[in-house]
């Protein structure tokens, strides 16, 4: 089941934003993504293991490409929800493979599945929540969250770093 | 545990600050919002995530000692005495040689503070030993993001011997015996059953060994029959666990014939009383000192549970100390034989040891495995064919050579029992013994 919602989940994100990007008229750019599509499930379907991972950050990258050329924040949010989701179900389904059936793996995956739609749907409901908020930052607020998101990185990568030791 | 292509959170994390700086830098409110389905999942994974491992493990298993084949049931008892975590991977590593039959070695469960987890399943092995010392157990939170790893102390061992087919009756005849008795004739007279010879009769020898037909051709004198003495010898059983001459091909081997062979014999000899002692010559040179009885049948059968083969260098450079296996002993030589180990085969013969060498047919085990796949049916059959004759060929001949030097061969087919084919073979001394009149006739 979660094997369908993963491939599902991929081909909703890239059709989400392929629409987009039809809408502002990229055409070149949407029929490269419905094609991109195809290679990705035969990637999926032979056992490449990071193809969602590469699907996120081209729904991602695409999503934010289109935004910058005036699509519908809908679009891009759909597009990368759809690879969000698609990228949590393939680590989640090379999980799964440890299960036994004394783990129940239906119920795990049930349960899993359950979660996601919430995070998803939470998620996605705040995005287009945003819509409506206007906030309209000037150079010194920006600057202050840049540094701030740099200062996030740096103790990301340091947190990181320290576990891995 | 399982391979995550990449950090799942390096990934997501590196996406959410890429796009964030971007909407930042270039105050596009789109971007932004872009990033926030990213930063409820990260959120999530960070507040879901474990914060420690601490779990306890209790490992049972149903039996340390087993003969191949035969079913051992691990019961495990994992208590969380941490916080709840929310996904748990857990894995019993296990060797090759085991083969899980009912349930399984890992588990992916969650566990609550206090929580505990029964698990249980069984296994079958073949030849070998092996420690568990670990469990790996690899906590995250639900979604998978940040994972600790961490290998559970655990106790237990499982130890499954060798087959030892039985072998009822091995002939040697060495030159050395010891003082304990055993059956193998010590060319000594003294109370034994086979006849050695005839003397005249001595007050006290007992009436039952008067040789009465002797006896009536000399009506001055009475004559009694001498018996031979059977006493136990020193039996110095060498495995040959080199890695060149064993392997045959890829996962194709003889060694586990080789151990087959050399246990089966081992219990034979003990069996008769001999003190027997066993050197595995494989990466390291591992020595079971002689000794008699069951305890050093439990030593051999360990030993060669363990045995593996390895690579090392010419049998050429072995010393065998005369210490534990003196000279005129008797050495059995496990091996499937390379043309270089004549020489130093013949070395030992020329010290004085009896030889036997037990050696599995390489060349028909490789025939007979390429009769069985589609190579057969090849162009290259053929030309397979006539290696296989001319490697046959110097098989025979380096066997012939260590024949003519007084050694004694079993050529084993190992699609026959070896129990079968070492009774044939060794149930009677050999041809020359028998020739040059070195066993006793009874009478």
């Amino acid at each position: 089941m979660s094997r369908l919602w993963m491939y599902l989940s991929m081909a909703t994100g890239f059709i989400s934003i392929a629409a987009g990007l039809q809408k502002v008229g990229a055409w070149q750019a949407s029929l490269s993504l419905l094609a991109s599509i195809m290679l990705l499930f035969v990637l999926a379907w032979r056992g490449f293991r990071a193809t969602c991972g590469l699907a996120l950050v081209i729904t991602i990258f695409a999503a934010a490409a289109g935004l910058w050329r005036g699509m519908p924040l809908v679009y891009a949010v759909g597009g990368v929800i759809g690879g969000l989701a698609a990228w949590d179900l393939e680590g989640f389904l090379i999980r799964l493979t440890l299960a036994t059936q004394e783990d129940n793996p239906l119920h795990i995956e049930r349960t899993h599945l359950t979660r996601l739609a919430v995070i998803l749907l939470l998620g996605g409901g705040i995005s287009m929540a945003t819509q409506g908020i206007n906030i309209n930052f000037n150079f010194e607020t920006a600057a202050v969250l840049a540094i701030f998101s740099f200062a996030g990185i740096g103790t990301l990568i340091n947190w990181l770093r320290n576990k891995e030791k | 545990m399982v391979n995550q292509p990449m950090s799942r959170i390096l990934l997501l994390g590196t996406l959410f600050f890429v796009v964030l700086l971007g909407g930042l830098a270039t105050f596009n409110a789109g971007w932004l919002a872009l990033t926030l389905p990213l930063a409820i999942y990260l959120l999530w994974g960070f507040l879901s995530a474990p914060e420690n491992i601490n779990l306890s493990v209790e490992r049972t298993l149903s039996a340390e000692r087993v003969a191949p084949g035969q079913t051992v049931v691990v019961a495990l008892r994992i208590t969380n005495h941490g916080s709840a975590i929310g996904q748990l991977l857990l894995r019993d590593p296990l060797p090759d040689f085991i083969k899980v039959n009912d349930g399984s070695s890992h588990r992916l469960v969650s566990l609550r503070h206090g929580e505990s987890l029964a698990w249980k399943y069984s296994f079958t092995g073949q030849r070998g030993f092996h420690t568990f010392k670990i469990i790996e157990a690899a906590a995250s939170d639900p979604l998978g993001l940040l994972t600790m790893r961490r290998s559970l102390d655990t106790s237990g061992q499982i130890m499954v011997l060798p087959m030892a087919p039985r072998v009822k009756r091995v002939v040697i005849r060495t030159r050395v015996t010891r003082i304990y008795s055993g059956n193998i004739p010590a060319r000594l007279d003294g109370s034994g059953v086979d006849f050695l010879g005839l003397r005249e009769y001595q007050p006290g020898d007992s009436l039952r060994i008067i040789n009465w037909r002797v006896s009536a051709r000399y009506p001055q004198a009475l004559f009694s029959n001498e018996y031979e003495q059977e006493r136990a010898a020193d039996v110095g059983i060498i495995l040959d666990a080199r890695l060149q001459v064993n392997r045959l091909g890829t996962n194709l081997t003889l060694f586990e014939h080789s151990i087959l062979a050399a246990a089966a014999l081992s219990n034979a000899f003990l069996a008769s009383g001999n003190r027997v002692g066993l050197l595995i010559y494989g990466q390291y040179i591992n020595w079971t000192i002689p000794a008699y009885g069951k305890l050093q049948r439990e030593r051999i059968s360990q030993a060669l549970a363990c045995a593996a083969p390895g690579d090392n260098q010419a049998f050429t450079s072995m010393y065998i100390p005369s210490r534990l296996f003196p000279a005129n002993s008797q050495l059995v030589f496990v091996s499937p034989l390379q043309t270089d180990d004549v020489q130093p085969l013949l070395r030992l013969r020329a010290r004085g040891y009896a030889l036997i060498v037990i050696c599995p047919n390489a060349v028909r085990f490789e025939m007979d495995l390429m009769s069985k796949t589609n190579l057969s049916q090849s162009k290259q059959a053929e030309t397979m064919r006539q290696a296989a004759r001319i490697l046959a060929m110097r098989r025979h001949i380096t066997l012939q050579r260590l024949r003519h030097a007084g050694v004694q061969i079993v050529d084993w087919d190992v699609k026959q029992p070896f129990e079968k084919v070492a009774e044939s073979a060794l149930s009677r001394p050999p041809t020359f013994m028998r020739a040059i009149g070195a066993v006793g006739s009874r009478q």
